[in-house]
């Protein structure tokens, strides 16, 4: 999968490259808004990730530039200003998510993939990991063909970790996907044990392997292997 | 009162008094002139009188009925007093009321003999002139004044056209609009001066408003980007294989102070741009819908702490708003009961036309109450508070003319806030 990180600030671009690279993606980077439009104009993408503020440029003018050419490519903005009216500019113009800076990175990683599921697939599409089946068209879950019964945050929660299969998922970036901004500043500590408990109890029950690592303190892991 | 009214108003409050002093004035001085003018033809009668008692003197019994309009009697003794004029009123046959009259009384030495001689004349005509001059005089006045008032109503209204052409600039002017302010130039010169000082203004305030609007975007971003680098750098260090989990604690610790430092960074801003007031776009909020909504989010967090919530919501409370202030005032005071109410409680909300209010149980505050809306205060126990949550609240309550109440009542252990639209 394709995609093109926009972002002027090298440290940040270092970063996210690093991060995306080790989720399998094929990633292309540029600095300014001069590169990205040459970029967009002589690749095409499956996913651009463009900051609003570049040196030379307004990210949303790449935002045009892509609808201009009837692009199909999923886009994601990421700004540091939490301004809803850059909000509403972005997803007017065409844009298919906003992400406010500082994020975790896990949960970049999440829009896109659900990004690409919204955009690539108009079918059933399933997401399979061990024993597990996701159904995202229908929020159903299988566990070896039977249907498991979750609530919707424990749904919400399975995918968050199997997206982010086999990396080490802190409390915090977990708690921010699935219940959003509300919950910051809320001690969620034993609030998130008790959400992870119900659906490891309820995955075990319906005979999946237990794939949930707590490594403590830290958080959660999703993984077959141990 | 408008301007117009006033100078009116003031025009006929002087003119009252001018038109009164003048109509004695204007009566005192024709009287003067038709006494004078009477005084003169007596005069002129008298010298015609005495030629003809000199060449035809008249024999004593014959005197009275000698001429009609003069009386002529012989006096004993020679006095030579001079001639007197004198105001008086007589009878005139035919007529009910007293007629005022000037007389002449003299007396004229022919040889040995001295005729008493008075003379009269009515003052009957001249004063019917007179009066019909006084009102001819008077019509004319109030004409002229209605005249005057007339015109300085046409003219205030053309001269003033301009001026209200400002104000209306004025009234529709948004120092965030997408357009600056032309105000109209007209002929005459203060308005003019006017103009140019608030086109000068209005320049210059614009120009401070896009810098501070600038200065506080640009700070958010020059501050948001080292603790996202911050964060991703630590979300990449905690995948690493060799970390234990003192390491990770560290970590996550160090995660949560970024957070933390992100959210006053941005209720900061939030803050400065309240008090820019660059919040202006103004929307009907349907605040029983928006409370629902974001205590919704609360939920599972309620659940978990056994905490109930009572609602007593009225979907259809609207008022004109910011969106994005309207869900930061309500989120930071539903977030603030969930976060300071205690584990198998309850949490009760209530919205209505007139007020919204939130209650939670807890301890009492852990400062003075008044000290509750100020910015970094805190209660010291929750490490992950940023102290601006409140402040924010009573700045956009303020900006709205809403007004932010605070009560504890100790027997019931309860917290209550409440804000009265």
């Amino acid at each position: 999968m394709k995609i093109l990180l926009i972002e002027d600030e090298p440290a940040l671009l270092v970063a996210m490259r690093h991060y995306l690279e080790g989720e399998q993606y094929n990633v292309s980077t540029a600095s300014n808004f001069r590169k990205a439009s040459e970029k967009i104009h002589d690749y095409g993408y499956d996913c651009v990730i463009v900051d609003i503020t570049l040196p030379d440029g307004n990210g949303l003018a790449i935002v045009n530039e892509l609808k201009a050419a009837h692009s199909q490519a999923g886009i994601i903005i990421v700004s540091a200003k939490n301004s809803l009216d850059d909000k509403l500019n972005g997803l007017d113009l065409g844009a298919d998510d906003y992400l406010t800076k500082p994020f975790h990175l896990p949960e970049l990683n999440a829009r896109i993939r659900s990004l690409m599921r919204r955009r690539q697939h108009q079918g059933e599409t399933q997401l399979c990991f061990g024993d597990i089946t996701i159904m995202p068209n229908r929020k159903h879950v299988l566990v070896a063909h039977q249907p498991v019964d979750l609530t919707g945050k424990e749904y919400d929660l399975l995918l968050f970790l199997v997206t982010n299969k086999n990396r080490l998922l802190s409390k915090a970036a977990i708690v921010e996907h699935v219940w959003g901004d509300y919950m910051d500043g809320i001690d969620s500590h034993d609030f998130l044990y008790t959400h992870v408990r119900n659906l490891r109890r309820k995955l075990l029950e319906a005979g999946s392997p237990d794939y949930i690592t707590t490594r403590y303190g830290a958080g959660y892991i999703f993984t077959a292997g141990e | 009162m408008k301007l117009l009214h006033k100078t009116t108003l003031y025009l006929l409050l002087a003119a009252l008094p001018i038109s009164l002093g003048g109509v004695f004035l204007l009566h005192a001085v024709i009287h003067r002139y038709i006494r004078h003018e009477i005084d003169e033809l007596l005069a002129s009668e008298l010298i015609q009188v005495k030629e003809q008692l000199r060449q035809h003197p008249p024999p004593a019994a014959y005197l009275p009925g000698w001429d009609p309009n003069v009386q002529i009697r012989l006096t004993g003794s020679p006095q030579s007093a001079p001639s007197v004029y004198s105001d008086t009123t007589i009878l005139l046959p035919g007529e009910k009321e007293s007629q005022p009259i000037r007389m002449l009384r003299a007396t004229y030495a022919l040889g040995n003999r001295y005729y008493g001689i008075t003379l009269q004349q009515s003052y009957l005509e001249f004063d019917e002139i007179a009066r019909a001059l006084s009102v001819g005089v008077i019509v004319c006045f109030l004409l002229v004044v209605l005249v005057l008032v007339g015109a300085d109503i046409l003219v205030t209204r053309r001269i003033w056209r301009p001026f209200y052409g400002i104000v209306d600039q004025l009234q529709h002017y948004r120092i965030d609009g997408p357009d600056e302010a032309q105000f109209p130039v007209s002929n005459v010169a203060e308005f003019t001066l006017l103009s140019q000082s608030l086109d000068e203004m209005s320049r210059r305030s614009r120009q401070q408003y896009i810098q501070q609007k600038q200065f506080t975007d640009n700070a958010s971003h020059e501050m948001q980007t080292p603790l996202s680098v911050l964060s991703f750098e630590l979300d990449l260090l905690q995948q690493s294989e060799r970390l234990d989990e003192a390491d990770l604690d560290r970590i996550q610790r160090s995660q949560q102070e970024i957070r933390r430092l992100s959210a006053m960074n941005q209720s900061l801003l939030l803050l400065a741009k309240i008090d820019n007031h660059q919040f202006a776009q103004n929307a009907s909020v349907n605040i029983g819908e928006l409370v629902t909504q974001i205590l919704d989010n609360y939920t599972d967090f309620a659940a978990h702490r056994c905490i109930t919530i009572t609602r007593l919501i009225d979907k259809d409370t609207h008022r004109l708003l910011n969106q994005q202030l309207a869900e930061v005032l309500f989120s930071n005071l539903i977030k603030n009961a969930f976060r300071h109410g205690a584990a198998n409680s309850s949490v009760f909300v209530e919205v209505s036309t007139s007020r919204f209010v939130i209650s939670n149980e807890g301890d009492p505050l852990p400062f003075p109450e008044d000290q509750l809306f100020g910015r970094f205060v805190r209660n010291q126990a929750l490490s992950q508070s940023t102290g601006l949550g409140l402040s924010l609240v009573k700045e956009i309550a303020e900006q709205y003319d809403m007004r932010v109440r605070y009560s504890y009542v100790s027997g019931m252990r309860r917290h209550m806030l409440l804000v009265d639209f």
